[in-house]
């Protein structure tokens, strides 16, 4: 029973990275309707910047700049590219996001190249106990690291005018525009915003694993996953969702092996290789059974 | 003969009453329109026609079969076509290409037959092929027929849209608003060409319509709706004296539903 | 288009330049120089023999079929002109990426369904060809239509849930699927079947010829069966197309309910389009598997073909078949290997494919401009009345020649030492594929088409017009033929521009 709250902990932990990525893409698709498949090579590159940064001030510093770096590029991708598509066919928005992704990955290949690189651990120390489950410091930070983000977005897009602003903006643009409010600003703040948070992404799961071009690409994968579970129009549930790839993949990890012997059909050699597999396999499970994922809302097609 | 007939439909969305206990019926080679205020249930009506939408109560019969027992690309082989209120072409597609479409069940459509040019898919395309030129020029379409129709102007769009419902040898077309969008030189022609088509093509003809005046000339029988009921029903004299439809239309009622 | 015309016009500018294009281009990969002086014979030869039908009435509507004969003719006598097996197995590989890619096409350029799952398809056709030949010692062919059959089983199973997910969701679950691969065939449970995490390699089945033809080298004859089945899958695409399933297609993109409506079965629609498509991509994968020294490994099908495979769908263009064909040559022959070239001529210092490439684009960015064109026209007119225009031209030339040399100096001095520009091809490919979704969202295939409408008189008035002044009193295009090009652009451009139009500023 210990290994199984073990587990479930050290899920959790793994899926709030998840929450984060999936938290970014909400808001993107909020507000342009559109999935970033860039976001996580995005994040990979301020991720870098980060790391060069570093090498020369405190990490406090350097992640600060490295956030407001990703914020910049955000707005300008946004202003200069997915406004030139927003009229377009949503297929049209798929292949950009496509053309970002290798993008950024090439670039973030040819100048840093393909080998490792040591990412700073910000939070130092021995692992916690709490009562009796252990878990590593970096990874509790990371949890409240990711509560505190979806409370705080939350809270912006419920309580300020500027969030409301921007839900007008990704609810309906023209009676918005109506309004006067200013949406292209707006669309600029959702992407540039998202951004920011891939970018805390990037630095906070880089000392897990360690940073290379390719990152992200599982991270932001699951961060899908945890998006779509989540159903893409509530930041609560994109956190939400991640925790449950997290925990999937844990508990597939440990018990899948249990759960063959039992069934008696042969054993396992390596359960680990079953994680990425099941956790793929109930996105598509998911979609196929809602397709607006767990916690979205149903939109009824009018005619 | 009775071609349509439809009894006691509810429809409900979340709290809204769309549709209360609607029935009527459609001789063969009427025109038969269906009006009403806004949000009276008309296209709810429609949309259960061609089972876009399944009723919650109710039962629907064309030519002596259960129409709600058909599945919605099925309606169309049952003998029903029909038109969108603001006119649902395939924008990429060439007008012929569109006129076509509307004859997709009667022509040979299994993928592997095709992908071989099998003789029976050749000659099936080649007779729908003639029967949309006919529509073609019916519809005065000649000279755009290679062109995107979502390039078109919109009352020519309606004409494609037309050609492409009749392309089915339809016995019964439905046209949701087919006056929307038009001026009035242009609603007075559309009346024309639905009273030539009827009498041209044999087709029976329901419409939904706001445009009163079109309704009047060109109608055989008229029924009334308001918020989700039928309140009157007979020929276009009859319906215009009616007092509940009047104060359907002119007042005394308590704001309007969304449709 | 249209049956009643007396006689075709003449070939346009733009076929015959696209055509003689074409046939150098494929020469000149197969044999060099002399190659593409063979090409562009073939192709003049070609020009005669469409001439020579057009006068016979029997041929006149067969002018596309001499083409088709042209092409065909170019392409089997190309293995036989090229230097080396390199060259033929290149010519393969951009014959089975066609395959995989016109498969795609159908599926997400005719029926709307993106797919960034297509490498799990060709994964799963290579595999199981592979395993097939391993395990039965089978004829490689017919192992090619039992892993053809199965990547077909699989699409109709994965189109089955796909059908309740539109757009992007199905992008998401499509790409679960290519990621998926992966980790199963690397399964330890499968590895006696799959060979695990190192693949499956098969060097040593002999997948040669039957016979024992002296000219007949494996690698020609690898490459003809990658022909023929290019061949085959062309044929069947147009049958498909140009019938009622294909309009189907297209019916269901274009608007699901409207296409219910007409009577369209959009699921076993959907379903279709998937089973035809996952079975090219099957097809392609086996030959993939063939012509990669017979070996299959989790590599060889990564999400990363997938989204090659997409952008070489759209660079080419969407829903057109010879879309697919002109995107698996962009793929093969501008994307892996010129740009391996290019970089590789740039370390040992050669400073020309920088220089021309800084001209093109200094020339698409000057001349592309509707702001400059406007700038010419207003200030050449007060330079000169009528060669003002001319010389402003003139100059903007040169200045093109100049952005050139300097857009090699900065080259130069930023990737001095430390930049490798191969690492640097996923970002040119991310920004042209950006900037054919933005600009071109036709594609190669649908600007062609668009040029070939275009006559020698119309084209040389357009350059005329861009270049010189225009004559007082005329625009050179009338009204009526500007209409009808409007027309043939399509709504894709009329909204595009309706767009700019309406944001303006």
């Amino acid at each position: 029973m210990d290994t199984f709250i073990e587990q479930v902990v050290s899920g959790v932990m793994t899926g709030s990275v998840y929450g984060i990525v999936a938290l970014a893409l909400v808001m993107i698709f909020q507000s342009t309707r559109m999935f970033n498949f860039g976001q996580g090579e995005i994040a990979t590159f301020t991720t870098f910047i980060a790391w060069s940064l570093m090498l020369h001030m405190p990490y406090a510093l350097g992640f600060v700049l490295a956030v407001v770096i990703a914020f910049g590029i955000g707005a300008v991708l946004e202003r200069g590219v997915i406004r030139l598509v927003e009229d377009k066919p949503a297929m049209s928005g798929v292949m950009v996001g496509l053309g970002l992704f290798i993008a950024f990955n090439s670039i973030s290949a040819s100048i840093y190249g393909p080998e490792p690189h040591h990412f700073e651990q910000p939070f130092t120390g021995g692992p916690i106990d709490i009562g009796g489950v252990t878990i590593g410091r970096h990874s509790a930070y990371l949890f409240g690291v990711a509560m505190l983000l979806s409370a705080l977005f939350y809270a912006f897009f419920r309580y300020t005018s500027v969030g409301l602003a921007l839900r007008a903006t990704a609810a309906d643009r023209t009676g918005a525009e109506l309004m006067g409010v200013p949406t292209g600003y707006m669309l600029m703040l959702g992407w540039g915003l998202a951004t920011a948070v891939g970018a805390v992404a990037g630095m906070l799961v880089a000392p897990m694993i360690v940073l290379t071009p390719n990152m992200m690409f599982f991270v932001l994968l699951f961060g899908f996953a945890a998006a779509v579970l989540g159903g893409l129009d509530s930041a609560p549930g994109a956190v939400v969702g991640g925790v449950i790839v997290g925990v999937t993949q844990n508990l597939v990890g440990v018990y899948v092996d249990d759960l063959v012997s039992a069934l008696h059909v042969g054993s396992i050699r390596d359960p680990n290789q079953y994680r990425d597999i099941v956790a793929m396999g109930l996105i598509i499970v998911v979609l196929a059974l809602r397709p607006r994922g767990l916690f979205g809302r149903a939109i009824v097609e009018r005619v | 003969m009775t071609l349509l007939s439809v009894t006691d439909i509810w429809k409900q969305f979340g709290g809204i009453r769309a549709l209360q206990g609607v029935g009527f019926e459609v001789e063969e080679g009427q025109i038969c329109a269906l009006i009403g205020p806004n949000g009276a249930g008309k296209t709810t009506m429609f949309n259960c026609l061609s089972r876009i939408y399944d009723p919650d109560r109710g039962a629907i019969r064309f030519a002596g079969s259960d129409l709600l027992a058909r599945a919605p690309h099925a309606v169309v082989s049952a003998g029903i076509a029909r038109t969108f209120q603001n006119v649902s072409l395939f924008s990429t597609m060439t007008v012929m290409e569109n006129v076509l479409v509307g004859g997709h069940s009667t022509i040979q459509h299994n993928a592997v037959l095709t992908m071989l040019r099998w003789p029976s898919v050749t000659r099936s395309e080649r007779a729908a092929r003639e029967r949309a030129a006919t529509l073609i020029d019916y519809f005065d379409l000649r000279d755009v027929a290679d062109r995107p129709a979502g390039a078109l102007p919109f009352p020519t769009r309606k004409r494609v849209e037309l050609a492409r419902g009749l392309m089915s040898s339809p016995r019964l077309l439905l046209l949701d608003e087919p006056a929307g969008g038009l001026n009035h030189e242009e609603v007075r022609e559309l009346g024309e060409l639905i009273r030539s088509v009827r009498t041209d093509l044999g087709v029976t003809i329901l419409l939904v319509e706001h445009h009163m005046q079109l309704v009047m000339t060109i109608s055989d029988k008229v029924c009334v709706m308001d918020f989700g009921r039928k309140i009157a029903e007979g020929c276009p004299d009859e319906v215009k004296s009616n007092a509940e439809v009047i104060r359907a239309y002119l007042g005394d009622t308590p704001g309007e539903q969304p449709a | 288009m249209s049956a009643t015309r007396a006689a075709l016009p003449a070939p346009t500018p733009a076929e015959v330049g696209a055509l003689a294009f074409a046939g150098y281009l494929l020469g000149f990969i197969a044999g060099g120089n002399q190659g593409a002086l063979i090409g562009v014979a073939a192709v003049a030869a070609g020009m005669l023999v469409t001439r020579f039908a057009r006068r016979v009435s029997w041929a006149q509507e067969r002018t596309g079929v001499a083409w088709a004969a042209v092409i065909l003719a170019l392409a089997v006598i190309a293995p036989f002109v090229a230097e080396g097996d390199f060259r033929i197995t290149q010519m393969a590989t951009a014959a089975y990426i066609a395959i995989g890619v016109l498969g795609l096409n159908l599926l997400t350029g005719y029926t709307g369904q993106v797919s960034i799952g297509h490498s799990a398809f060709l994964g799963l056709g290579g595999y199981t060809t592979a395993i097939v030949v391993n395990e039965w010692d089978a004829h490689f062919l017919v192992a090619l239509a039992i892993g053809t059959l199965a990547a077909t089983l699989a699409g109709v199973i994965i189109g089955v849930p796909a059908l309740r997910l539109s757009g992007p969701y199905l992008a998401i679950a499509t790409l679960g699927l290519a990621v998926v691969f992966g980790p199963i065939v690397k399964l330890h449970e499968l590895e006696d079947f799959t060979g695990g995490r190192a693949g499956l390699n098969l060097f040593a089945h002999d997948l040669g010829p039957p016979v024992d033809w002296a000219w007949l080298t494996d690698a020609r004859w690898y490459y003809f069966i990658a022909l023929a089945l290019l061949i085959v899958a062309i044929v069947l695409a147009r049958h498909l197309t140009e019938s009622a399933v294909g309009r189907s297609f297209r019916a269901v993109r274009d608007g699901e309910v409207a296409a219910a409506a007409a009577g369209i079965n959009v699921a076993a629609t959907k379903i279709t389009a998937f089973a035809i498509s996952s079975a090219y991509a099957g097809c392609a994968g086996g030959l993939l598997f063939l012509l990669s020294n017979r070996f299959v490994s989790p590599e060889s099908y990564t999400v990363l073909i997938s989204i090659e495979y997409l952008i070489a769908m759209i660079i080419g263009g969407m829903a057109t078949i010879e879309g697919s064909l002109i995107g698996s040559f962009f793929l093969v022959y501008l994307y892996r290997e010129s740009f391996d070239d290019l970089s590789r001529r740039m370390q040992q210092g050669d400073d020309m494919p920088l220089f021309l490439a800084g001209v093109v684009i200094a020339a698409v960015a000057l001349f592309g401009s509707t702001l400059v064109t406007a700038w010419v026209r207003r200030y050449g007119a007060r330079v000169h009345p009528r060669y003002g225009a001319l010389a402003l031209n003139a100059a903007l030339m040169l200045c093109c020649l100049g952005l050139g040399v300097a857009f090699t100096a900065v080259v130069r001095k930023a990737t001095e030492g430390f930049l490798d520009l191969v690492t640097l091809r996923g970002a040119l490919t991310g920004m042209f594929l950006i900037i054919t979704v933005v600009a071109l969202p036709e594609g190669v295939a649908g600007m062609l088409r668009r040029l070939r409408s275009l006559t020698w008189g119309e084209m040389g008035s357009a350059v005329r017009d861009r270049l010189t002044t225009p004559a007082t009193g005329g625009d050179p295009v009338t009204p009526v033929d500007e209409e009808m090009t409007r027309a043939d652009f399509g709504p894709v451009e009329h909204m595009a521009s309706a767009g700019r139009h309406g944001k303006g500023g």
